[in-house]
């Protein structure tokens, strides 16, 4: 199948599915807002219907009422006067107001109703039953204080009543009025449902009749005995026998299906009505229209939605349509593009005909396609190069494998030279052998030489160090000396300090002696004397200095010729050492030497074993080297073969055409 | 107790007031040598020589006092005539302690030579006086020498001026 | 005059190197280790700071330093001990300068106070004698290997006030 069938198919079926559901559930729920709007709307009005029907029975009962009122009032009005004006008793005037407030004939108001006479503080004062009862404990009673306490001192009134003698309340309607003069309120009240003769049909049947929903609507009124009370057809006749009838009468209030067919009709409709009950009246108020006029706004709606899904897929098809052509065609230019370089032509481009702004993946795919066929063309650009290469090589190879063959063969009679030369390398060997013994043995000679001059050097060496430790033990004594001349001067000094000391006590003395004056004469002879014993003191220890100085020089000169001889000694003790070092380093240089022809003669005897198995090496190369010219021969007959596989390879890769 | 009280207790504790000794221009000196020249003293002024005395300084005082040395416990002030001659301190340990008509002074000198009789016509009295001389009341011959005497009040008067 | 103790008297003691000196004990009531130093304002390098003594601050008289700087005294550990004197009786340009009647003077730590003999006393030699009591130092003692000097702390004050050193 075509990619645009599929797209049609798919997209088609699945958007016709998605719209039409979309449209049962708007349907769905907008059937039921009209519904309840519709059937509210009915409802309500079957409640206004039923309020007006009340209201107008009220007025009735109240004016009704109210004349009964008005007339009591003038009643006892008029009795007043005549007590005013002195003709009566105040008694005998509300006697005579009694009697004809209570009488029947004058004052009966509905079938049960009457006049009476209530105190303002509640008192049944003129009553037909319940004379001298106090009502001001009764619930409506303040609804009576309310009106008494108005302006108008008037007004309706509705409560429940029950009489002595009944055993169950009614709602009860009066219209009092207050006459002052004997603080008397004048009350006209009856059971409302005793009015419903007040109420004239005749006045809104007309009215009701043309109140209703739509061309089907319908309002009628029955009582609970299923009469037509009003009924645009029926009216007058029972409707019980009908089921829906007969529901509403038994429920009184509701809402009730029911089908059935008018007399305008050809056929049975099925009809919604709501009904309610009017207590005072005993009628029931029932107000309906039919099921199709109430679902009547669906119609349009229900064919809006149908239109709307059967355009909508329309307009789908047409664009998927379009896209589907657009994507085969740009599929069949890959088409195209495949086809020809299977046959080997990878010139073809893939060219985009969207404008930039609408190109899509399939344009992308096409500027991929053109790069990888680009990346292509380029491998086996090189492919073909490469092949060309290889081509070349193994041409290369195969004359290059021909040349070894004739290489091998030289090279084995190379060989051969080698393994002839190798042998007289071999006899060379063994006579270098024969001599290094010979160098050997001279060097061991040599060796015990050298020995002999060096123990001579070392006893030498050793009486050396002899004389050099006696001039060094000379040289200590001479610092010793030195050493104890210093401290010959210590007691020097202390001697002449002494001197010194002894001298100025000598002039104390004698200074002493002088202020002693002839007293002091003989003392200071003596001081005299202690000071010349100072100055002689001072001299000898002078004389002491100046010879331990010459000692001290002379020990120092000493000391010096000493340190001179020391040098020469230790000169002479270097050479030896030198001397020494020399016998021990020709000593060592001997051996070395032994030990090297040894070694000489040990790798000169490797050597030549070496060579021997060199030759045999050599000799199994040159075998070797056969084999190889064998090997190049296969070689050559290799290559040829992949000549043969590169020419056809090549043929494979100049079958592409990449360029245009 | 206050320091004055202190001080009038030592003055009383003190030893007899200096006494003026009646110095003679006399016949004996005491020869010494302070660096490399020799000074005459008259033997009447001096009292003792001692030596290896520790000098302590004591400030407040002329650069040619070096100081106090210790004399039988006594404080003794130490006058380096090399330093008032010639400016020149005197590396020395031998000090000639006067006598009590000049109270508690010493002179630092190199050494004492002798103390020797002078005639009358040995001792030269000096009659000009400049500031060379300002020292010296008089010289000696002794020995072909020329030797100064050294005039003592003369290096109180100057001890006095400078501490003024 | 009184005497306490068969003629000794009661000295502060300060030990330097080779000197040691005596100030009498009546010339100072309190001690006080040297606390939060302030600059004091003046010029003399003497008494350029001045410390707490109680809510007071008072100036402080580098006495150590002017041993030093004078009697070329070493110094033997820290120096941190104060010692304080009533100046109220002291000569006015002292009084004027220091601007309170107390004064702190600082001292080497190692200071204590010792009961010496007045016999081991001794006046200095009379020429120099006078010149020094005005200065400040009216005894000295022999009687160790060092030297002591006793001083009197009001002289000693109205010399270094009077001294140019800045």
């Amino acid at each position: 199948m075509k990619i645009g069938n599929k797209m049609f198919f798919s997209f088609g079926t699945a958007t016709f599915i998605i719209f039409l559901v979309i449209g049962i559930l708007i349907y769905q729920y907008v059937k039921i807002k009209v519904v309840s709007i519709q059937e509210t709307n009915l409802q309500a009005l079957s409640d206004v219907i039923n309020r007006n029907m009340e209201g107008i029975l009220n007025v009735s009962v109240k004016n009704y009422l109210r004349t009964f009122s008005d007339k009591g009032g003038k009643i006892a009005d008029y009795y007043y006067n005549q007590y005013q004006k002195g003709i009566l008793t105040e008694a005998e005037a509300i006697k005579e107001a009694r009697n004809m407030l209570l009488y029947p004939g004058f004052m009966k108001v509905g079938d049960t109703g009457y006049i009476a006479g209530v105190k303002k503080d509640g008192l049944l004062f003129i009553h037909p039953l319940s004379e001298g009862v106090n009502i001001s404990a009764q619930p409506f009673w303040q609804k009576v204080d309310a009106i008494i306490k108005t302006p108008s001192q008037e007004g309706y009134i509705e409560y429940d009543w029950k009489n002595v003698n009944e055993t169950q309340a009614r709602t009860k309607a009066g219209y009092i009025t207050y006459f002052k003069p004997w603080d008397l309120i004048i009350w006209c009240s009856s059971y409302k449902s005793e009015f419903t003769s007040l109420l004239n049909k005749a006045d809104f049947r007309d009215d009701l009749l043309i109140t209703k929903n739509g061309k089907t609507g319908f309002t009628f009124v029955l009582d609970v005995e299923g009469n037509a009370i009003i009924h645009q057809e029926e009216e007058g006749a029972n409707l019980i026998e009908n089921d829906y009838i007969e529901t509403i009468c038994r429920t009184k209030s509701g809402r009730i299906e029911f089908v059935k067919k008018s007399i305008n009709d050809t056929k049975e409709r099925k009809y919604i009505a709501y009904y309610s009950y009017i207590k005072e009246l005993d009628w029931i108020i029932v107000t309906g229209m039919s099921q199709a006029e109430l679902l009547s706004p669906l119609v349009i709606m229900r064919l809006i939605i149908v239109i709307g899904i059967v355009l909508s897929s329309f307009i789908l098809i047409v664009i998927s349509s379009f896209i589907s052509r657009i994507i085969s065609s740009k599929i069949a230019r890959f088409g195209h593009i495949f086809d020809i370089a299977e046959k080997g032509d990878f010139t073809q481009k893939y060219i985009s005909v969207s404008v930039h702004s609408f190109r899509d993946e399939i344009d992308d795919m096409g500027t991929s396609l053109n790069s990888f066929l680009s990346s292509y063309k380029e491998v086996l650009f090189n492919l073909k190069k490469i092949t060309n290469k290889v081509v070349e090589l193994i041409q290369a190879l195969s004359s290059s494998s021909q040349e070894t063959s004739s290489t091998a063969s030289q090279q084995a009679a190379a060989v051969k030279e080698i393994v002839s030369t190798m042998e007289d390398v071999d006899s060379l060997s063994k006579s270098i052998e024969k001599k290094i013994s010979e160098i050997t043995t001279i060097t061991t000679n040599t060796q015990v030489t050298v020995k002999n001059g060096f123990s001579k050097v070392q006893d030498n060496l050793s009486k050396m160090e002899e004389i050099n430790l006696s001039n060094k033990t000379t040289i200590d004594g001479i610092k010793f000396l030195s050493e104890r001349i210093d401290n010959i001067w210590d007691i020097v000094n202390i001697i002449n300090s002494i001197a010194d000391q002894t001298k100025i006590i000598a002039f104390n003395a004698e200074l002493e002696a002088s202020a002693a004056g002839e007293a002091g004469k003989n003392f200071q002879i003596v001081a005299t004397e202690i000071r010349r014993l100072a100055d002689s003191t001072v001299t000898s220890t002078n004389e002491i200095k100046n010879r331990i100085t010459e000692i001290q020089k002379s020990s120092d000169r000493l000391i010096l010729t000493s340190e001179e001889g020391t040098e020469r000694i230790k000169e002479g003790n270097g050479l030896t050492k030198e001397i020494n070092n020399l016998f021990a380093d020709i000593l060592s240089s001997s051996e070395i030497s032994t030990d090297s022809t040894k070694q000489i003669a040990k790798s000169i005897n490797q050597q030549v074993g070496t060579f021997e198995q060199i030759l045999i090496a050599i000799k199994q190369i040159s075998e070797g080297v056969d084999n190889i010219a064998i090997a190049t021969r296969e070689t050559t007959n290799a290559s040829d073969d992949l000549d043969v596989v590169s020419e056809t390879l090549e043929s494979i890769v100049n079958k592409y055409k990449l360029e245009g | 107790m206050e320091n004055s009280e202190i001080i009038d207790s030592l003055k009383s504790n003190q030893s007899s007031p200096p006494e003026d000794v009646n110095v003679k221009t006399g016949e004996k000196f005491v020869i010494v040598l302070i660096g490399e020249k020799k000074f005459a003293l008259p033997e009447l002024i001096v009292q003792e020589i001692i030596i290896e005395n520790e000098i302590h300084y004591l400030p407040f005082t002329p650069h040619y006092i070096r100081g106090l040395i210790n004399r039988q416990g006594e404080p003794y002030s130490v006058v380096d005539l090399q330093i008032l001659f010639s400016n020149q301190m005197l590396e020395a340990k031998k000090f000639v302690i006067l006598r009590n008509s000049v109270d508690k002074m010493s002179f630092i000198i190199s050494d004492i030579l002798k103390i020797v009789f002078i005639n009358s016509n040995d001792i030269h009295f000096i009659k000009d006086q400049n500031d060379k001389d300002a020292y010296f009341h008089s010289s000696i011959t002794h020995e072909n020498d020329e030797i100064p005497v050294v005039d003592v009040q003369k290096i109180v008067i100057r001890i006095q001026d400078d501490l003024e | 005059m009184t005497l306490s103790n068969n003629g000794c008297c009661d000295f502060l003691n300060i030990h330097y190197e080779k000197i040691e000196i005596y100030i009498n004990k009546s010339q100072f009531y309190s001690s006080i280790m040297l606390n939060e130093v302030k600059d004091s304002g003046l010029q003399n390098i003497y008494f350029q700071k001045i410390i707490q003594f109680g809510e007071q601050e008072v100036v402080l008289f580098d006495l150590n330093a002017f041993i030093h700087s004078n009697f070329h005294a070493v110094t033997k550990g820290s120096v941190k001990l104060c010692f304080v004197s009533d100046v109220s009786a002291y000569n006015r340009t002292i009084k004027e300068y220091l601007k309170s009647d107390i004064i702190a003077c600082l001292i080497p730590s190692s200071s204590e106070i010792k009961s010496i003999a007045l016999r081991e006393l001794k006046l200095l030699p009379h020429v120099l004698s006078e010149a020094l009591e005005k200065k400040g130092i009216i005894a000295c003692s022999l009687c160790s290997h060092t030297i002591s000097y006793l001083i009197d702390l009001e002289k000693v004050l109205s010399f270094a006030i009077n001294t140019k050193v800045e």
